[in-house]
């Protein structure tokens, strides 16, 4: 599993994370409508899809002759669960000492 | 600086709830949401010190809080600091965390838990790294269905 703080280096682009927030709303896009997302060039926007690769955030896939980019859904899920708001750790855990508590009482 | 206070009655006396809050065994049965394993630790809020938890989560991804407990009042109150522990290294914002223990008169236990005083350099310093908005943004967009 790639490490979070090259998941968050990866994300740190606003060209990337503009790449990434696409992909999250619309699913799987071919190369082709990427490049509207962000205005850059061909060279930039593959080294951009490369570097997103790399860190596992997205995934690649090819059909016939074209590049189809997806995010990684496991990615998402590491960063959302490492960003768990302490609202719910706390809702969760305390859910849990109630129940040991009722466990332990009986 | 913003605080979060939580609080919760048990139906359990407030000796038994103060030790499962801070005694090492107890700990081990609670900390963290559902699905959580404590993969390694030195848990226990029993006396003033360091502490620290290795969680890993029903993903698998594993992640180290840790602090130090700063002040105990058996079986009224305790007090700790807890950030998270990066992978490079350093640690992310401070907080401090206060469980606080009354009897009811119906003889039930209210915990009041405050987190609070995050440190404000250390949000900077997150801010510096470009994390805080990606993470708030990308925690909007994968929450809002």
């Amino acid at each position: 599993m790639t490490a979070l703080p090259d998941t968050f280096a990866a994300l740190g682009d606003p060209a990337r994370f503009a790449i990434v927030e696409r992909l999250l709303k619309d699913g799987e896009l071919p190369a082709g409508t990427l490049h509207q997302v962000a205005d850059l060039s061909a060279p930039a926007m593959s080294r951009h899809l490369k570097v997103l690769r790399k860190a596992g955030i997205i995934r690649q896939r090819i059909d016939k002759q074209r590049r189809l980019y997806a995010i990684e859904p496991t990615a998402i899920k590491a960063i959302n669960d490492w960003a768990m708001s302490y609202p719910q750790f706390w809702s969760g855990s305390l859910d849990r000492l109630d129940a040991a508590l009722k466990k332990d009482l009986s | 600086m913003s605080t979060l206070e939580m609080t919760r009655i048990f139906a359990a006396p407030q000796e038994k709830v103060f030790a499962h809050l801070t005694q090492t065994d107890f700990l081990l049965n609670w900390w963290g949401p559902e699905g959580t394993i404590i993969a390694d630790h030195a848990l226990s809020f029993a006396a003033p010190g360091p502490w620290w938890a290795t969680m890993v989560g029903p993903q698998g991804h594993p992640a180290t809080v840790g602090g130090e407990v700063k002040q105990i009042d058996p079986p009224e109150m305790v007090e700790l600091t807890l950030s998270f522990r990066m992978e490079d290294g350093t640690n992310g914002p401070e907080s401090v965390i206060r469980f606080t223990l009354d009897t009811t008169p119906q003889g039930r236990t209210k915990l009041t838990l405050t987190q609070s005083g995050l440190n404000p350099e250390h949000i900077a310093d997150m801010r510096d790294k470009g994390w805080n908005s990606a993470l708030a943004r990308l925690e909007q967009l994968v929450t809002a269905d």
